[in-house]
């Protein structure tokens, strides 16, 4: 007899299950979704950086014709804001504006020329205060307040101090101090920021899409914003376009949009520019580092003193985790005692950052692991033997306590150091060629959500009826990143069955239990853990049934996927009589699956806000980068890089390798030529042109390993692959441009006009010396 | 995104009809591919009440090769220009210039005549309807102020993009401009008469519909180029970064 085998995908390279919608145009995107009667919405930006709104006139935008709902902040006196301790955002300016292109007024209209004519004729009456662009001029002695409540213009200040870097650095034969500017960069997801508002004026109810990471966040913001129930707001995330970051947290544009349908009783669509999605931003602060380590001879950190500012922008959004992330992630990767940690948000008039890719920890890295290569260097050590002189030894937890169980890092260095050829080729290569390194690392998720609310962290409901077809409910955000095929994956793997069988219903808060959504790379993990579970109580309730119809006891029964049998010589039952059987006791079967972090990864309560940082896994990336550096235009190619990344458990080798292939590319674009630039704090970058995201031309062949380290939490023992990747892509370049040339870029971006400026300023020391 | 403005399109078939169009239509622009025009059109930074496409002009669509020259029409497409084996073989540096223009995407659409008649470009105009207003607008458009260079005294720094015209000339072309009044021959060089640093765009009062009919080009020669830009998106990153001001006032 033929032995029916169940199906098997975990591992493989398994194509995206939404992948033939999105490449042939099918799939809807928020803007996408049109309907008869929809109003055209469009948002009145300050054109001031700071300044107190003395008066908001819509008067003669509300004589014309087909203009059918205006809102300004009159209308709406609550604030927004992703952490329930930093609200401080009116959907729309009251009092003050606090940077060039914050909403002030709205308008709804029958169509967007009259929308726009509207927006034209508002007339917005100011008092102009003093404004200030750069962390440095907000902090300064007699600045004003961007917010009352914050003082010197600092949202938040970090200080800890853990063990003693005063000892630490006494022990060290080699003290290094240096100072890094990382420029601010924009995620420039490929789909602009939309939303459509629907207002049931009957019902009172209202439903809305938004292209956002956090359907739930969005649900609850509008509740808050509107005044309304929960139970009377629905939102929807059709397919999205990609966030990085910038829609992890509800967008002004959500709410504008409903806070004007339910003025006009209607339908409003709001779909933003390309400018309006930079202005709206969120990206990645710019990142002032002073950095001092302390080594010894054998390359042994002995201590390590950070000060980080960040220019956050005009309101909190994401800033006081990123500003704590930045100080609790100088752990988890290397064995690090002796770590004092000074870090300030600071307020300014410019577009609020957010999180990014990497969240709080890239910039960091980036000064991290160009000190430690310089001074590898000073000490004649090479690069690889000063990180595995300083490695963690899991399970452990750290200084800060955050929990490593699985940790791959050893291996990821040994990959990119075999793969790029590291031992033979290093300091072999012809003049202006270089290699670099560096290492970097991420959470699958934080513990602890911004929401607190004691549920479990994640929930996935499977229904399964007379169709056989299994259909799995997640309120999980399929961004583009892969999850809902993920899954899918899991569920189809733990059943046996083939991937056509399971179907994924996602964002619709109607339909799908509540999930946090996707950000931090907690998807993966913690919607995958629930997914596990879910499918494993499925399989339990369908194993019960088919005993009955085999007259089998449970623990006999085999299930392979598609067949059911009791034993080796049984010809079982299949998959449909199964569920046939199943469905005589209950009709319509559900099951529900859960997860929830435990409480010693919640990370510590050392200082305060210690417990960002703590997470259930840490993934790993070493990477090698070869560059080539023209002395003569200062032009950097990066040519080639080796990137090995410890995700636990690739569950779907396709998507890993795109996740960190993608990742080594955001970094190439923030380490080589991305910059948001402004102009008195109007963003001059604001367009595909000016902001230079390297295309696929930039794009050198890229080598990833995949490490698996098993983790014993993770699913099928994974581990995040969607960001741990990034951040050492920056340092492996700037280490590399070193090697080649033997100057350190310690400014970010290092553009071919930087680099020729410091090659040309080599060259008259030079001369000056001879 | 925002909409394009309302605006009518004219498909002259003839050069005859497209000096008849232009004279009927004051204040329309001649459409080339539209990766400029289109732009600034959605950006609000011109509103033509009408464009006149150029692309359905048979006589602006040709490369004409004899011994010693060959004429390039406006229409012709730089993808065009960059794979012709004529110009590849006798002057490369042409081929070479519109080979490394943009992407291929808009090489497909851009034309040499388009490519040669750019609006000048700076960061302070290129900008959206709401940008410039907010920033009082600027010398090249309503303001009074030039932001490169606030006491430039009335002089524009925009800057002339046009890559295929350095390549022209060094092989010494001339244009052929047509107008109402006939059609005449100029030197590539006094096309650009350096009225750009006023803002002042290059156009003759009789109405010009073509700024450039044909690009005559001189005996073959062989400039060589010191070297092959292999990646110009990178490289093109510096020459962007040339007007902007806002670099210096970094916080450090």
């Amino acid at each position: 007899m033929n032995r029916p085998l169940p199906a098997h995908n975990i591992g493989n390279y398994v194509p995206m299950i939404d992948g033939p919608d999105k490449v042939s145009g099918r799939a809807k995107y928020t803007a996408d979704i049109l309907a008869l009667g929809q109003l055209a919405g469009r948002i009145y930006r300050s054109p001031y950086a700071h300044a107190e709104i003395i008066e908001v006139d819509v008067s003669q935008a509300r004589e014309l014709p087909g203009v059918r709902a205006i809102v300004t902040g009159a209308d709406c006196d609550k604030t927004f804001g992703v952490l329930p301790i930093a609200r401080s955002e009116h959907p729309l300016a009251r009092d003050k504006v606090r940077y060039r292109g914050e909403p002030v007024a709205a308008v709804a209209a029958d169509d967007d020329a009259t929308a726009r004519e509207a927006i034209r004729r508002i007339k917005l009456k100011v008092r102009e205060l003093p404004a200030y662009f750069t962390a440095k001029d907000a902090l300064a002695s007699g600045a004003l307040r961007l917010h009352g409540k914050k003082p010197n213009n600092i949202e938040r200040d970090v200080l800890f101090e853990l063990g003693s870097t005063t000892d630490g650095f006494a022990q060290a034969d080699l003290l290094r101090e240096a100072t890094y500017n990382c420029a601010e960069v924009c995620q420039n997801q490929m789909e602009m920021h939309a939303a459509i508002a629907e207002y049931d004026a009957v019902r009172e109810r209202i439903t809305v899409h938004a292209s956002t990471q956090v359907p739930y966040y969005v649900h609850l913001m509008l509740s808050q914003i509107l005044g309304m129930e929960m139970s009377r707001i629905r939102v929807i995330k059709p397919h999205v376009g990609g966030g990085f970051g910038c829609r992890t947290e509800a967008l002004n544009i959500e709410l504008i949009a409903a806070l004007l349908a339910r003025q006009a009783k209607g339908t409003v669509r709001i779909v933003t520019s390309r400018e309006e999605t930079f202005i709206t931003h969120r990206g990645r602060p710019e990142t002032d580092i002073k950095l001092k380590i302390g080594m010894r001879k054998d390359g042994r950190i002995t201590a390590v003193e950070c000060e980080c500012d960040q220019r956050g922008g005009a309101h909190s959004g994401y800033g006081v985790v990123t500003i704590l992330y930045a100080g609790s992630m100088l752990y988890a990767i290397y064995d690090l005692h002796n770590v004092k940690y000074v870090g300030r948000r600071v307020l300014t008039n410019t577009p609020p950052c957010g999180a990014f890719r990497g969240h709080g920890t890239v910039d960091i890295r980036f000064a991290f692991e160009s000190l430690l290569d310089q001074m590898a260097s000073e000490l004649g050590l090479d690069p690889f033997a000063v990180r595995r002189a300083n490695l963690l030894s899991s399970p452990t937890f750290t200084d800060n306590d955050l929990m490593v169980n699985s940790y791959g890092l050893p291996e990821c260095l040994d990959w990119v150091e075999r793969e790029s050829g590291w031992k033979q080729r290093k300091g072999k290569l012809d003049k202006g060629k270089g290699l670099g390194m560096a290492c970097s690392h991420y959470i699958s998720g934080a513990s602890k959500p911004v929401n607190w609310t004691g549920e479990p962290h994640a929930t996935v409901k499977i229904k399964l009826d007379f169709d056989g077809s299994i259909v799995v409910l997640s309120g999980a955000a399929d961004i583009g990143q892969g999850s809902t095929t993920i899954l899918a994956q899991t569920v189809a793997e733990v059943l046996g069955l083939d991937l056509s069988r399971v179907r994924v219903v996602t964002g619709d808060s109607e339909v799908v239990p509540k999930d946090n959504g996707s950000y931090s790379s907690r998807v993966t993990f913690m919607v995958g853990n629930a997914a596990l579970d879910a499918a494993r109580n499925l399989k339990a309730v369908l194993v019960n049934s088919a005993a009955r119809k085999l007259e089998a006891r449970p623990e006999d029964i085999e299930c392979l996927g598609e067949v059911y049998r009791a034993g080796a010589q049984d010809k079982g039952a299949t998959f449909d009589e199964v569920v046939m059987e199943a469905l005589k006791d209950s009709g319509t079967i559900t099951v529900s699956g859960n997860y929830s972090t435990i409480p010693e990864s919640y990370g510590g309560k050392k200082y305060r806000g210690a417990a960002i940082g703590g997470s259930m896994g840490y993934s790993y990336s070493a990477q090698v980068v070869e560059v080539t550096v023209d002395e003569e235009t200062g032009v950097v190619t990066a040519d080639k890089v080796w990137v090995a990344h410890d995700c636990g458990k690739a569950l779907n080798r396709l998507t890993v390798e795109g996740q960190v292939q993608g990742s080594v590319w955001m970094g190439l674009g923030q380490a080589m030529s991305e910059e948001a630039g402004y102009h008195d704090g109007l963003m001059v970058t604001g367009n595909m042109l000016d902001y230079r995201i390297p295309t696929i031309q930039d794009s050198p062949p890229i080598e990833v390993g995949i490490v698996e380290s098993n983790d014993p939490h993770g699913p099928f023992g994974a581990k995040e692959a969607g960001e741990g990747s990034l951040a050492a892509f920056l340092p492996a370049l700037t280490n590399a441009i070193a090697d080649a040339i033997g100057i350190r870029f310690d400014d970010l971006p290092v553009t071919p006009d930087r680099v020729f400026e410091a090659i040309e300023k080599r060259k008259r020391v030079l001369e000056k010396g001879a | 995104m925002d909409a394009l403005p309302n605006f009518r399109v004219l498909n002259p078939a003839t050069l005859d009809d497209v000096i008849t169009a232009r004279a009927a239509h004051p204040g329309s622009m001649p459409l080339g591919g539209g990766t400029d025009l289109v732009v600034n059109i959605r950006r609000g930074i011109v509103a033509p009440p009408a464009l006149i496409d150029m692309n359905r002009v048979a006589e602006l669509c040709a490369i004409k090769v004899d011994a010693n020259s060959i004429e390039i029409g406006a229409s012709v497409r730089l993808s065009a220009l960059a794979e012709h084996p004529t110009v590849i073989s006798r002057y490369p540096v042409l081929a070479q210039a519109a080979a490394h223009i943009a992407g291929p995407t808009h090489r497909n659409m851009g034309t040499v005549g388009g490519n040669l008649c750019l609006d000048t470009r700076c960061i302070f105009y290129n900008q959206s309807e709401w940008w410039r207003t907010s920033n009082n607008h600027c010398l090249k458009t309503t303001g009074t102020v030039c932001h490169v260079a606030p006491k430039s005294r009335g002089v524009c720094f925009a800057t002339f993009s046009g890559d295929l015209a350095p390549a022209l000339l060094t092989l010494g072309a001339e244009v052929d401009i047509a107008g109402p009044k006939g059609k005449r021959t100029i030197p590539l060089n006094n096309l650009y008469i350096g009225f750009a640093r006023q803002d002042v765009p290059v156009t003759e009062t009789q109405g010009i519909i073509c700024r450039c009919g044909q690009a005559k080009l001189s005996p073959p020669c062989a400039p060589t180029t010191r070297r092959d830009c292999a990646r110009p998106t990178t490289r093109s990153a510096s020459a962007a970064r040339s007007n902007i001001r806002w670099r210096a006032s970094r916080s450090r």
